[in-house]
């Protein structure tokens, strides 16, 4: 097989959530090789291990990331998709320890304070891997001062707000503001069922998508990383 | 006059569609066979759906703040819901959940990488909830007819412009811990899978169709992805 027909293999392994050989997912590729399969392969096979993951493991997860947001594909499937990139990730961990290939960056993400939902926000948070990014997740309920604290630890990181209710969103705003309070600096994105674009030119916040995708294509954009 | 019930999974009838339609119009299930079917097999017994209403016989109304008034409490409704309930001489105050046991059981398959079931007995929950209020709503309707009353749709607070924030007068109408659903500050339910709204009855009262074509709000998500979901 080819370099390039490997990678797309990769890519295309993850489009549609094919985990491994063993996994029956979907029905059609049954008994298959994966996503973890062809990642060993193309890198046994002298694959530059930051090729794996911009060609064939980003590749799938931007096209995942995509029919998500026009609603061609729906939660399962991205699910999948997720434990996909996450067996091919396994192989690349020691590249990204060596240094040898590198995140696009850390991007620091949590449910707000009062808030206990956490699928919109996991789902933000696999697509975000899946596009090159670290993800520190710091779960649900999350206070500013957490926010504040993980930011120290993590000073360049991009933060990501959810919330699912218009009571919880309210929230969102004194986190905004203290993080830029912090460093004017900092990128805030947020996101959940009853934000709106209005109310995060309101509060001062960087960006609101509807969907993961849309954060993606703003932040390879802003940090110029497509 | 305090009401409580709870119902059995399988008296429900929750199918593979109804998990489809509440995930996304045009979601298919197909692709993992075996695993809705297995998940819906075993909600059976994680699933533990109870709710309950208050019935307040007769209401008064404020016309010029369009609230309703229950007792010596006021509800807030928004102009649209208060446009609905206007023919009603009283009022049911509920609220319903599908349990504590169902989320935790979703979240506990999701840590441990079971990322796709943890999910699909997560939306069980949001259907067993949503099923459960169909049943009770047509009980209701049964009862009021007999009564020669009418039942208006139900109304829930966070839609048709009910601030969620009146989660908390909601509330303060039923017994504390009513049902095992307990409010947050920040007027989230716990359990998580849980539903409260009010229905008016009266005499003159007609169940109309969703006020979505009078209401300015077309970002609502319910109006925009036309949702299943009717609490
Ligand atoms: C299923 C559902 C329920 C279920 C389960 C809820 C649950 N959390 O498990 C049930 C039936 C129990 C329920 C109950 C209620 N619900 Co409800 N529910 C929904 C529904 C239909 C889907 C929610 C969902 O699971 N979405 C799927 C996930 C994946 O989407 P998501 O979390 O929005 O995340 C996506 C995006 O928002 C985005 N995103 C999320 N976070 C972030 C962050 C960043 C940085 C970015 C960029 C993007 C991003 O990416 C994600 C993937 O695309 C929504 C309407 C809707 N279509 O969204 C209403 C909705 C959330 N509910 C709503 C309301 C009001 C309620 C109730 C208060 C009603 C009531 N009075 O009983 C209760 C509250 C429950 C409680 N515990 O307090 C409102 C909230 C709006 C508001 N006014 O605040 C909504 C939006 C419906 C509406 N009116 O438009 N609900």
């Amino acid at each position: 097989m080819k370099h390039n027909e490997i990678l797309e293999k990769i890519a295309y392994c993850i489009e549609y959530g094919k985990i491994d050989r063993n996994s029956p997912f979907p029905p059609n590729l049954k008994g298959q090789d994966g996503a973890g399969e062809y990642t060993q392969m193309a890198l046994e096979k002298g694959i530059r291990a930051d090729d794996v993951l911009r060609m064939g493991l980003m590749q799938g997860m931007d096209r995942v990331g995509k029919k998500f947001r026009e609603n061609k594909i729906f939660v399962p499937q991205v699910l999948m998709s997720a434990k996909a990139m996450n067996s091919s990730m396994e192989h690349l961990m020691p590249f990204f320890t060596s240094g040898e290939i590198r995140s696009k960056g850390k991007f620091i993400i949590g449910t707000v304070l009062g808030d206990l939902h956490d699928i919109g926000k996991n789902l933000v948070s696999m697509i975000l891997k899946g596009n090159g990014w670290e993800v520190i997740d710091l779960g649900i309920d999350v206070s500013s001062e957490k926010f504040l604290d993980a930011l120290k630890e993590h000073p360049d990181s991009v933060v990501g707000l959810s919330a699912l209710l218009t009571t919880t969103m309210a929230n969102m705003k004194e986190t905004v503001e203290k993080i830029k309070d912090q460093n004017s600096e900092t990128c805030v994105a947020i996101g959940g069922a009853p934000v709106t674009r209005e109310f995060c030119d309101r509060i001062g916040a960087d960006i609101y998508s509807p969907d993961p995708q849309g954060l993606v294509d703003y932040l390879n954009q802003r940090y110029n990383a497509g | 006059m305090l009401r409580r019930f709870s119902y059995d999974f399988n008296e429900l009838s929750v199918t593979k569609s109804d998990l489809e339609e509440c995930i996304g119009i045009g979601c298919d299930l197909n692709s993992f066979p075996g695993q809705p079917e297995e998940a819906l097999k075993s909600a059976a017994d994680i699933c533990q759906i109870q709710g309950g209403y208050r019935i307040f016989e007769t209401i008064g109304k404020d016309y010029k703040e369009r609230q309703l008034i229950a007792g010596e409490h006021y509800l807030k409704t928004g102009r649209l819901i208060f446009g609905q309930l206007a023919e009603s001489d009283g009022l049911l105050v509920f609220v319903c959940t599908a349990g504590e046991a169902i989320s935790a059981y979703a979240g506990k398959l999701m840590d441990k990488g079971d990322t796709l079931r943890g999910y699909l007995y997560d939306v069980i929950g949001s259907v067993c909830v949503e099923k459960a209020l169909d049943k009770m709503e047509k009980e209701l309707d049964a009862q009021m007819r007999k009564r020669s009353l009418g039942l208006t749709r139900r109304f829930s607070p966070g839609y048709c412009g009910w601030d969620v924030a009146g989660q908390q007068k909601l509330f303060s109408l039923l017994p504390e811990g009513f049902c095992g659903i307990s409010l947050t500050s920040s007027s989230l339910m716990k359990p998580i899978k849980s539903v409260s709204g009010v229905m008016g009855f009266g005499s003159k009262v007609v169940k109309q169709e969703r006020p979505c074509s009078i209401c300015g709000k077309r970002d609502c998500i319910y109006y925009e992805r036309n949702s299943p979901i009717k609490h």
